[in-house]
């Protein structure tokens, strides 16, 4: 609270008006006043700087100025104190114009009473304090008000900036969906400049029935509404294929709960989807390898995971073979007429686009359809055919096209650096092929080729084993026999020796016979042994890459050598397997061809006679021949002569032909024979070039 | 035609004893070891003009005997009886095919045995 002094300056310059104007001030007692008097405007200047007044007295005819120009000084100096005019000249209009120009009031002296002074004073300086309160309460409103607009400004600049820079696609619609604006990564999204949607509507430009019901029942409901995995293809841009989108749709509301606009925040999803969906093959493919007890089971999953997740009519997995041919391991939809004439396709002999996928050579007429991976595609094979040269198209078989496939895939299966061979997508329908779909089964296509290669591998061990096993039993045979037949040894060479003792010392003719039985006896159990261990040392056979002219010269040599004081006479015409390497254990085969030699040149009478030897190449076989003019073999015989222990010979084992054909049957190969008593005989042997592999 | 003095070594002992008989129906003299111990001790003992050896003993086998003979510079004959082909080429390694005279094969006959050992 102020006190209760009130500061007057009198700027008077009459020292009789100033006097009466004191006296007035006085006889109001109850007020305190401090009157300070000046008789100019100048003065009263300085004494407003140096002190503070609540009221001046300000007379209207100065020295140093008139009229209201006084007022005006005053008030440019200080808005702080409050005026008032006095002057002797009773003008209404000056008083008005005096009040404009902050005077306080305007006093006509000689009409004044000192009561009318001292209120008018006191007024005065009242109202002024409220002008300045009023003032202030203003000043610190405009600062309030300055400040707010200042957050405001940097609020909506975020906001702006956040607009501008997000990567979510915003779209402001009106009520009837107009396009309001649009931020720059919804323009990007569509190839577009942002300016180009104002005014739009969105329905006319993506129409969408179930979209514009959803969107305006949200308007109704002022509530919002969310889709997600829309599918969505951009209407100006069909080439772009199918993407999926999140779509969430605000309703912003006024102050009034009313819909003042909407917002539109899109998240494409494609690639998530893709992922999501690679991710999802890939865990069932592996599940897949856990299970499945075979190969074959294995590829038939897989394709039956790859028609679900291409949604196309015909898959097929090729695998390449030892021969090059690419036979259809396992497929799904397609005739067994074109699957039996598919399979004769083979990466040596034949053209065509699926050859130069899993070959990786792609030419120049299929560049338009290959995808980075390397893969074939197309949607449209007859628009493609047409853009296809007329060399090119010598290029394609035409079984795909003339089965009525229209849309093709072709994705080639590798693994590290060998490529296993392809999977094969078709459809009768166009559009069944496209990009995503490819390329989710490229991802594909590593953990499948591992997955072949390991059933792959898997098998081969369990060949190997299997065949380790049939080894060992043999060996154990072979040597249990070999054992047996060695210990028999010793008993019958004691048998032996006690029956000769026998025969010396009995000297008893009528013991003759029986001991000559026992004689006999222990040879035949002898030979027995001997054939028995000959034909346990039997093993399967060790395979190298043998020249088998070589071999059959080695053995003629052989044989020639055992037998050169017989005149006997070998030809060999093996000129056309000179140059043949065969796959055969070769010291098996020496047995053989020792074996045969030796019977023919057994089989001549008289010591004389002749022997010819013959080969050719038939297929993916060699057969030779060996033809004698001996003694010839008796029709009843030939049944029984690869029979163990048959023989017609004084001195044989009975198992030469036996282990002849045992070991040709190991190479997977026939002998046969035709023979007429006393003209000759001739042995056929076939063997094939290639070793063949167990299936 | 000498008389022999012939050392078998066999581990079949009945078989031994009916070569023994044999022989010594033909005037030779005969000793039996059934094992490659006793069989060197009495070689290291005695002189013989034909050692009968069975390649599989046990004890000292074949090999062994032979080596010992050839290292200890034994002259004597040998006629090495084995059912083995392997053993003629172990021998031919091991440089002691030349102390053997004969590779004979039980049941081997008495006559040819005889006819041997006459030749010897």
């Amino acid at each position: 609270m102020e006190s209760n002094i009130i500061n007057i300056l009198l700027v008077e310059d009459s020292p009789g008006d100033a006097r009466l104007v004191s006296e007035m001030m006085k006889e109001q007692g109850a007020y305190c006043f401090k009157m300070t008097h000046v008789d100019s405007l100048g003065e009263a200047l300085k004494a407003l700087s140096d002190e503070k007044f609540d009221a001046v007295l300000l007379d209207m005819n100065l020295p140093d100025s008139s009229g209201l120009i006084g007022l005006e000084k005053i008030f440019s100096q200080n808005q702080e104190v409050a005026v008032i005019l006095l002057t002797g000249v009773e003008d209404e209009a000056i008083g008005m114009q005096a009040i404009k120009k902050h005077a306080s009031d305007y006093l006509i002296k000689g009409k004044i009473t000192s009561d009318v002074l001292i209120r008018s004073i006191h007024y005065a300086v009242e109202r002024k304090r409220f002008e300045i309160e009023l003032e202030n309460g203003r000043n610190e409103l405009e600062i309030k008000v300055e400040e707010r607009t200042r957050e405001l400004v940097e609020q909506s600049s975020i906001l702006e900036a956040f607009y501008k820079h997000t990567l979510t696609p915003l779209i402001f619609l009106d009520k009837d969906f107009n396009f309001i604006r649009v931020n720059d990564a919804y323009a990007k999204v569509c190839q577009r400049s942002s300016a180009e949607f104002i005014g739009r509507n969105y329905f006319k430009l993506y129409p969408s029935p179930e979209l514009k019901e959803s969107f305006e029942h949200a308007l109704k409901t002022k509530t919002r509404y969310e889709i997600k995995s829309r599918p969505f293809i951009f209407p100006e841009h069909p080439e772009w294929g199918v993407s999926y989108w999140d779509m969430a749709l605000l309703p912003i509301l006024d102050d009034q709960a009313k819909v003042e606009f909407l917002v539109l925040s899109l998240n494409d999803i494609t690639k998530h989807r893709k992922r999501e969906k690679i991710i999802q093959a890939t865990n069932a493919i592996l599940k897949l390898f856990a299970q499945a007890s075979s190969r074959k089971e294995y590829l038939d999953g897989v394709v039956n995971l790859i028609h679900n997740v291409s949604g196309c009519q015909y898959v097929g997995i090729r695998m390449l073979d030892k021969d090059g041919r690419i036979p259809y391991e396992s497929y799904i939809g397609y005739s067994r007429e074109f699957w039996e004439a598919e399979n004769w396709l083979s990466v040596n002999n034949d053209q065509c686009a699926c050859i130069r996928v899993i070959t990786g050579k792609p030419e120049i007429q299929d560049k338009a359809a290959m995808t980075e991976f390397g893969s074939f595609r197309c949607e449209n094979m007859a628009e493609f055919m047409c853009g296809v040269s007329k060399d090119g198209k010598n290029k394609f078989r035409s079984s795909c096209l003339e089965s009525g496939f229209t849309s093709l895939g072709v994705i080639p299966i590798r693994y590290i650096d060998k490529t296993y061979g392809a999977i094969h997508l078709a459809d009768k329908k166009s559009n069944k092929t496209c990009l995503d779909t490819i390329e989710i089964i490229e991802a594909l296509t590593p953990l499948i080729g591992e997955g072949a290669y390991k059933f792959d591998m898997a098998d081969k061990v369990l060949k190997a084993q299997r065949e380790l096993m049939q080894t060992k039993r043999l060996s154990d045979i072979g040597t249990l026999s070999a054992t047996v037949a060695h210990e028999l040894r010793n008993p019958l060479a004691a048998i032996h020796m006690a029956s000769y003792n026998i025969k010396r010392k009995a000297q008893n003719p009528l013991l003759d016979k029986h001991l000559l039985t026992i004689e006999k006896k222990v040879n035949e159990s002898d030979q027995i042994i001997n054939n028995l261990l000959f034909y346990s040392r039997l093993r399967s056979p060790q395979y190298e890459n043998i020249n088998i002219c070589e071999i059959i010269e080695e053995c003629i040599k052989t044989i020639k050598g055992r037998y050169q004081k017989k005149g006997i006479s070998i030809e060999s015409c093996l000129k056309p397997l000179k140059k043949i390497s065969i796959e055969a254990d070769p010291l098996q085969m020496k047995e053989v061809f020792n074996n045969i030699l030796g019977n023919a040149c057994d089989a001549m009478l008289n010591g004389h006679g002749k022997i010819e030897i013959g080969g050719v190449l038939d297929g993916s076989f060699i057969k030779l021949s060996v033809k004698d003019n001996g003694a010839g073999i008796a029709s009843e015989d030939l049944l029984r002569i690869f029979d163990p222990f048959f023989t017609t010979k004084a001195k044989g084992t009975g198992l030469g032909l036996t282990v002849c054909k045992q070991i040709i049957d190991f190479h997977n190969g026939a002998i046969d024979v035709a023979s007429e008593k006393d003209k000759g005989t001739t042995f056929t042997i076939k063997l094939p070039v290639k070793r063949a592999y167990e299936t | 035609m000498r008389l022999k003095k012939i050392l078998i070594i066999d581990d079949d002992i009945d078989l031994s004893e009916e070569i023994a008989e044999t022989l010594r129906d033909e005037a030779h003299y005969v000793e039996i070891a059934p094992d490659g111990v006793e069989g060197y001790s009495r070689i290291q003992k005695n002189k013989y003009d034909l050692i009968i050896l069975d390649y599989k003993i046990p004890g000292l086998n074949g090999l062994d005997i032979l080596k010992l003979i050839r290292d200890n510079n034994i002259k004597t004959k040998i006629f090495l009886s084995s059912g083995r082909p392997f053993i003629e080429k172990l021998l031919m390694d091991e440089n002691l095919s030349n102390l053997v005279t004969h590779f004979i094969n039980k049941p081997f006959n008495a006559k040819t045995l005889l006819e041997n050992i006459n030749a010897i």
